[in-house]
């Protein structure tokens, strides 16, 4: 568990912590649109010195990064190899024992490349820096005007918020019935295909029962104490907006405006 | 007027076998009321019938005047506080403040208010060092004292325990035991415990025993306690000092002493 | 030959921050076929005690012989399966292991993952279902269609399928109605006299140690601080003391009836040897 950097929390101290959650939301999705723009070398280049900056403001080491990229590496090269093969357009780069390889596919792929590293890098930070709770709360503020929409912001806020509150709760279940199914001979290294099929199934039923049960018996504890999904409630956590979240915020349309900018001129 | 009125309830959950059978029984404000029975007997439904988490098919339920039904089961609810067995199962928020917050956010309470309520029910479940702590940080003795906090923090006039010890480790079972005793005493609430813990059952003020969907017995506990061979027979235990006064009494020694074990020997 | 903890330390998530010590330095032996009450608070070590005795947990220092092997510390034991088979664990509330199709296939689930044919993993399934007391019109239930207390009789067959020489359960009477715990533990005490099997029983419940269980290991905050037969144990003023447990009303009853001026027998447990005793000591005690 410890080794998935992408999608996780670090309880660090920094500018970027502090920051509202929706605020947050709302710049990354910019800053994904910027990505996204054709910005060319000079654009791609400023994105990711601000981006990188971000990174080291956030008190986030590049290693972590890094971690958080290693799964995307794989499809990276395969894409590079796909390229070289199919994008035959622009100049010969390299000739390597009379097979040619096209400057369109190598700028092609890096322009992806950098596409993909610096969206990693965008939502890493947010991820990183921002408590799962606090994200859900900030989700569940930014959908509320859908509500006229019949988006039922608030319902997916709790759900999101029980299943976090029971992932520790998950974990040392499934470990019980590891161990209790271990007791009863169940050794996932041997056995035929048939017998790993029923060892799997071992763990994974009584995990559905027990989560079901669960469910129940947390619908029950709910309605008794008062909860009606449809009704009109308060909510205890508020979110606060600040004046760096502000600040934040324009900076975040500006970079965007000069990419914008530099699509155009250049 | 008895608060709690329960008049020839019956329910079923797969509409062949009543796992509740024509129960009727009165509950008088302020009073503790036990209800035991083997385990299967419908205890559990009861309670849930109580608090409309299950709908009667047969039957009427009176709380304080008012008819248990769909348009009433608000208001009755705010009335009824309910702590169930799995101590995990109804812990709903992230940390214990969360949680506390809940039912008041179910309730539109101000969110500006909310902090002086919870401070305050947690301290009176002696939680308040906790506040910030997580579910998987607690004991089961600790989350069944959150989630009494909660209860307690939408002002309830009666509080049900379904077996809400029953998960416990002694040290969690004493705890809660001495504060639901604390709340009787301090806040006259009209408590309701469904138990196994035929100790618990000596002290109650009412006793409901319920054997196979029905009410088989109802009055004090003093004098269905002693009825050793009914008990029995409906897959009960009888306290201890039952037990010793019997066999003494066999022997030709009398003592009439029900509560208190040294005042028994005292009488020897 | 008996189970024997020499100079066991556990230690959960070594060098990180989160590392914990849940055993320290234990030495204790557990008598074979006997039955043996583990007790101590929540978070004293018990389960993690327990867990070692079927190599669920390797030592982090010292080791652990079991029947007639040696679990050496973070070596994981060679014919760990043989291990299993012959030390049977059963958790707390076992019931959440159910999960084949019927009843018959869960309990018979073990002794297949042992190598039985499917023949003989049946047969040893009916023999374990009779032996907790479910009859054939269980067999073809789906297991998660019975009571609470017959999920976990099925969820103990389901050891006892196995034939374990070693059969260790943790607290397996929690949360079951009085009579439903003392037919469990009627069950164990059979099966140690009838099958002369080692129980080894984790517990909370002093009335259960005192009636059912003949040695008892104390342990508090990762060490074991008294291993001792169980009427030593309900004997010794001074550790009864020293622990918050809620004692026996038996063992309560005879100490008050001693500081009234009865000699009570120590080796009394039960009402019918205990009243005799008051009966014929009534007339001298009043004077």
């Amino acid at each position: 568990m410890n080794n998935i950097a992408l999608g996780r929390y670090l309880p660090l101290n920094s500018v970027v912590h502090k920051l509202d959650p929706r605020f947050k939301i709302i710049g990354m999705l910019i800053l994904l649109v910027a990505i996204f723009l054709p910005a060319g070398f000079y654009g791609y280049g400023f994105l990711t010195l601000f981006i990188g900056s971000v990174v080291m403001i956030s008190k986030l080491s590049f290693k972590f990064i890094i971690k958080a990229m290693k799964p995307m590496m794989l499809m990276l090269v395969f894409l590079m190899v796909i390229n070289i093969f199919v994008l035959r357009t622009g100049y010969v780069v390299f000739d390597i024992f009379g097979f040619l390889i096209y400057s369109d596919a190598i700028f092609q792929t890096l322009y992806i490349s950098i596409r993909l590293l610096l969206m990693i890098m965008v939502t890493t930070i947010l991820t990183a820096t921002t408590k799962p709770l606090d994200l859900t709360l900030g989700i569940e503020d930014l959908l509320a005007p859908f509500k006229r929409f019949k988006v039922p912001a608030h319902e997916i806020a709790m759900m999101i918020s029980i299943a976090l509150r029971f992932i520790p709760t998950l974990i040392e279940e499934t470990d019980r019935i590891m161990k209790a199914q271990a007791s009863r001979g169940v050794d996932l290294a041997e056995g035929k295909l048939k017998e790993k099929v029923l060892a799997i199934l071992s763990l994974i039923v009584p995990l559905f029962v027990s989560s079901f049960q669960r469910a129940e018996d947390l619908a029950d504890a709910m309605e008794a104490r008062g909860y009606v999904p449809t009704n009109k409630r308060t909510r205890y956590k508020q979110l606060k907006r600040t004046l760096k979240d502000i600040i934040m915020l324009f900076i975040v349309v500006f970079v965007l405006a000069s990419v914008i900018a530099m699509v155009v001129l250049l | 007027m008895s608060y709690i009125k329960v008049r020839d309830v019956s329910f079923s959950y797969d509409q062949e076998v009543d796992v509740v059978k024509n129960v009727s029984f009165d509950v008088q404000k302020g009073t503790y009321t036990c209800i035991i029975g083997h385990n299967g007997s419908g205890k559990s439904s009861l309670a849930k019938l109580l608090i409309g988490l299950l709908m009667k098919k047969e039957g009427s339920i009176i709380i304080d005047n008012d008819e248990l039904s769909q348009d009433s089961i608000d208001r009755i609810r705010s009335k009824i506080g309910i702590v169930f067995q799995n101590p995990d199962n109804q812990f709903i928020g992230a940390t214990v403040r969360d949680d506390i917050a809940f039912g008041l956010e179910n309730r539109q309470v101000d969110p500006s208010e909310m902090d002086e309520i919870i401070e305050y029910y947690a301290n009176k479940v002696n939680m308040i060092d906790y506040l910030d702590h997580e579910p998987s940080r607690l004991s089961g003795g600790q989350k069944q004292r959150v989630a009494i906090a909660g209860i307690l923090a939408m002002k309830p006039d009666i509080l049900i325990l379904d077996e809400a010890t029953s998960m416990l480790d002694p040290k969690g079972k004493r705890e809660i035991n001495e504060l639901v005793q604390e709340l009787f005493k301090q806040e006259e609430m009209t408590i309701i415990s469904i138990t196994h813990d035929i100790e618990e059952a000596l002290y109650c003020d009412h006793l409901l025993v319920m054997n196979e969907a029905k009410i088989q017995m109802d009055g004090l506990a003093k004098d269905i306690l002693v009825l050793q061979e009914e008990l029995t027979n409906m897959a009960l235990d009888v306290p201890f000092n039952v037990k010793v006064s019997k066999a003494l009494l066999e022997v030709g020694i009398e003592v009439d002493e029900l509560y208190s074990l040294e005042k028994l020997v005292e009488q020897i | 030959m008996s189970i024997t903890f020499k100079n066991v330390s556990y230690e959960y998530a070594p060098n990180t921050p989160f590392a914990y010590g849940a055993l320290k330095d234990v030495n204790v032996s557990i008598t074979s076929h006997k039955v043996t009450a583990i007790i101590g608070a929540t978070g004293s070590g018990k389960s993690t005690l327990v867990q070692h005795l079927n190599a669920l947990l390797l030592p982090t220092v010292g080791e652990v012989e079991v029947l007639d092997r040696v679990i050496k510390a973070n070596e994981k034991p060679k014919k760990l399966k043989e291990l299993r088979k012959n030390v049977g664990l059963v958790f707390q509330f076992p019931e959440y292991q159910l999960f084949e199709e019927t009843v018959l296939k869960d309990v018979a689930f073990g002794p297949l993952n042992f190598g039985l044919s499917k023949e003989e993993a049946i047969e040893k399934a009916k023999i374990a279902l009779d032996i907790v007391g479910l009859s054939e019109e269980y067999y073809e239930k789906s297991p998660l269609d019975m009571s609470g207390g017959q999920k976990r009789r099925a969820a103990i067959a389901g050891i006892l399928a196995i034939d374990p020489d070693v059969l260790v359960l943790d607290e397996p009477t929690a949360g079951l109605d009085p009579q439903g715990s003392h037919a469990m533990m009627e069950l164990f005490i059979q099966l140690n006299k009838m099958k002369n099997k080692t129980i080894c029983l984790v517990t909370h419940d002093m009335e259960h140690v005192f009636n059912y269980c003949e040695n008892v290991v104390v342990i508090d905050k990762g060490q074991v601080i008294y291993s001792d037969s169980v009427e030593n144990f309900f004997n010794n003023e001074e550790m009864l003391n020293s622990l918050t447990i809620e004692l026996p009303k038996v063992i309560q009853f005879k100490r008050l009836l001693r500081k009234k001026g009865f000699t009570i027998d120590h080796t009394s447990k039960t009402l019918e040897e205990i009243i005799p005793q008051v009966v014929a000591q009534r007339g001298d005690v009043h004077e």
